[in-house]
């Protein structure tokens, strides 16, 4: 309890309070503008956050992350068109109940469904971090060498369709994590004699450019893809009442409570992503609504503007926003890439995620968890607030003008970490990589997961192997060091479970 | 296998997985020259990833392109490096950041197909100004020398 005191001290200064509403505020704006979405507004903002004292830099951070979910929404329902790709289902029964009249109605969903699953994640984050915390305070090397197996793993495993091209991802990753000085002998690897790549690739530009300058490029594709194809464009749905009769949240809460069950469960997974909660959130809302509402007078098909299909995905989406935490702050493993940003945010200010996050700057951690807590109170109120003023002013923004404004903020953030031309050049590079991965379908999670484990896979391994005697047993030793067994057992599960599931379907087919 | 010969070598997994094995190459005859103890992770990574690579190249000799590599993923993104690759190289050739990004955004404005030359112009000099003014005067982010120097710092 003290400790959760602690971080609403620190979180309670009003200076900090103010820059988590800012957040917030900038968040529900951004996830607001189809195009521009969390990744892009976090790259931009963490080289800038760095002139900010922590506490407010990170109060920002977890403003805009948690709001931009939910923001993507506002768009979703109005526009048809998803704000963020969290937004992505909610497009079909938010816009559909819009088009029938009751937009008012149809955002107030969204907005609720999304508050009542941040608190809910907010909650698990509250409880799960510090426990695995202080689990994770006891792993030695071995366990430590185990856990970053089982993080690559995790993200690997769980694309299921495409794990060779998850694995080139990984790799990719852990080989731009061993650019620099070696840790354990000081010789410089592939620096091509670079006084600037002594220290590694720096960290910031190399995020802005993997996700700001990337989103650039794709959605400079887009405008150049869509301009012969300007279809009529239709006037937006009247907002009109956004009151929500206390039948419809009694009817709603079990949607939210599975929803957001399912959030935190793919939530705290490293790499599951939201995408994943949100379709089996959606699923199961589905199967509810068949079995008790469909067929009812009054009640629309599924996907035709049923409340159901607006409140499990928004309640799903917001619940990984805080449960995606709980991996990094105990574990110092991003759960998304979104939040594998907060490493770089926090990295500027000297702070490493992790169980010793919570030792040796408590302060801070509980913040941050309670941040999570109360942005969500905060975006409720402002959520309303930002809908009137999106729907007038943002939806206005030609998408023409973004592309050069997103590309000038992402080099202007790089530069300015360090004011050094060669970080525009990192982020360059990083864009048109991070672009050409998105278009040959390699997914940028496991690279991100690769460069954030890099160093700390190889001494641990390294470690590991000195104090075994060159024995690689060690790591699955079950009387020795059960833990790292135990890791090392999931992670072949993680590989062998779509393989084996390949293998029997094609047994199957071929019977 | 029935895709005509211009399809495949469209084909993205292709060309990645060819840039991809020279990449595990290099990077593997690399950490061979490296010393003992930093030799063996980057070896081990490097051989993964050329391993993954070739697997990637044969899956992609043996089956259709999803969705070929057209000019319409290459030039708006090439356009947009280019122009931003000019622009980093005009601001470290001392042509300040006024003159520079004003040109860049002219580009990416008529590349997203606005058309008026007028407001292409005077958004571009917005957005100049807007930037300038947040991030010179305000955040204070210290700019390259530039040869308006003694009208403003780094313009």
């Amino acid at each position: 309890m003290d400790l959760i005191l602690l971080g609403f001290s620190v979180l309670l200064q009003p200076s900090v309070l103010m820059m988590l509403v800012l957040g917030v505020f900038v968040g529900l704006v951004v996830g607001s503008i189809p195009g521009i979405n969390d990744n892009i507004a976090f790259a931009v903002f963490i080289p800038f956050s760095f002139s900010l004292p922590v506490e407010q830099a990170l109060a920002l951070m977890v403003g805009v992350y948690c709001a931009a979910a939910t923001g993507g929404a506002i768009p979703a329902i109005m526009l048809r068109v998803p704000g963020t790709a969290a937004a992505l289902l909610t497009t079909l029964d938010g816009n559909a109940m819009a088009r029938r009249g009751h937009a008012g109605r149809a955002l107030s969903i969204a907005m609720t469904s999304s508050v009542v699953g941040g608190i809910l994640s907010a909650l698990v984050l509250l409880i799960c971090a510090p426990l695995l915390a202080q689990v994770a305070l006891r792993f030695g090397y071995v366990e430590n060498a185990a856990l970053t197996v089982l993080g690559l793993s995790c993200v690997v495993g769980l694309l299921k369709n495409n794990i060779l091209k998850g694995v080139i991802s990984a790799a990719l990753g852990l080989l731009v994590a061993m650019v620099g000085f070696s840790q354990s002998t000081g010789f410089p690897r592939y620096t091509f004699g670079n006084v600037n790549l002594i220290e590694g690739i720096p960290f910031v530009p190399l995020l802005v450019g993997l996700f700001g300058v990337a989103a650039a490029l794709e959605l400079m594709r887009d405008i150049v893809k869509e301009r012969g194809d300007e279809s009529a464009q239709t006037g937006l749905p009247k907002i009109g009442s956004m009151r929500l009769e206390g039948s419809l949240l009694r009817r709603l809460m079990p949607t939210w409570l599975t929803a957001s069950a399912i959030g935190n469960f793919i939530g705290v997974l490293p790499g599951a992503g939201m995408l994943m909660a949100i379709y089996l959130a959606y699923d199961q809302a589905a199967r509810r609504f068949r079995r008790r509402f469909a067929g009812q007078p009054g009640e629309p098909e599924w996907g035709q503007g049923t409340p159901e299909g607006i409140a499990a995905p928004e309640a799903a989406n917001n619940s990984v926003t805080a449960s995606s935490m709980v991996p990094l702050l105990s574990l110092g493993i991003p759960g998304n890439s979104t939040s594998a940003l907060f490493i770089g945010a926090m990295a500027l200010h000297g702070l490493v995620p992790g169980p010793l996050l919570f030792t040796q700057n408590s302060g801070i951690a509980w913040m941050i968890i309670v941040a999570f807590l109360a942005c969500n109170l905060v975006m409720w109120p402002l959520a309303f607030v930002v809908i009137r003023l999106v729907s007038g002013t943002v939806f206005a923004i030609p998408r023409s003008v973004m592309v050069g404004v997103i590309l000038l903020l992402c080099v202007l953030g790089a530069y300015s970490d360090g004011n050094n031309l060669f970080n525009v050049w990192v982020a360059l590079v990083a864009g048109v990589v991070a672009y050409v991965m998105n278009r040959a379908g390699i997914p940028l999670g496991p690279a991100i997961l690769g460069l954030v484990l890099g160093a700390q896979m190889e001494a641990s391994f390294a470690n590991s192997l000195l104090i075994a005697r060159g024995d690689w047993l060690v790591f699955i030793d079950p009387v020795a060091h059960p833990i790292s067994a135990a890791m090392i057992a999931v992670s072949a599960l993680m590989w062998l479970a779509p393989m084996l599931g390949s293998l029997g379907r094609r047994i199957a087919k071929a019977r | 296998m029935s895709s005509s010969p211009s399809a495949r070598w469209r084909n993205i997994d292709l060309w990645t997985a060819l840039a991809l094995i020279g990449v595990a190459a290099y990077a593997a005859l690399q950490a061979l020259s490296f010393d003992a103890g930093s030799r063996p992770f980057p070896l081990v990574v490097a051989s993964v990833l050329g391993l993954a690579a070739v697997m990637q190249l044969v899956l992609s000799l043996r089956e259709d392109p999803k969705a070929p590599l057209g000019s319409a993923d290459l030039l708006p993104a090439g356009a947009c490096v280019a122009l931003m690759a000019g622009w980093a190289t005009a601001l470290s050739m001392g042509l300040g950041f006024g003159l520079s990004t004003f040109v860049a955004q002219l580009g990416f404005l008529a590349l997203a197909g606005m058309r008026q030359p007028v407001k292409i112009a005077g958004v571009a000099l917005l957005i100049t100004a807007v930037s300038y003014t947040i991030f010179v005067l305000l955040l204070e982010v210290r700019l390259p020398r530039s040869m308006l120097q003694a009208i403003a710092p780094g313009l």
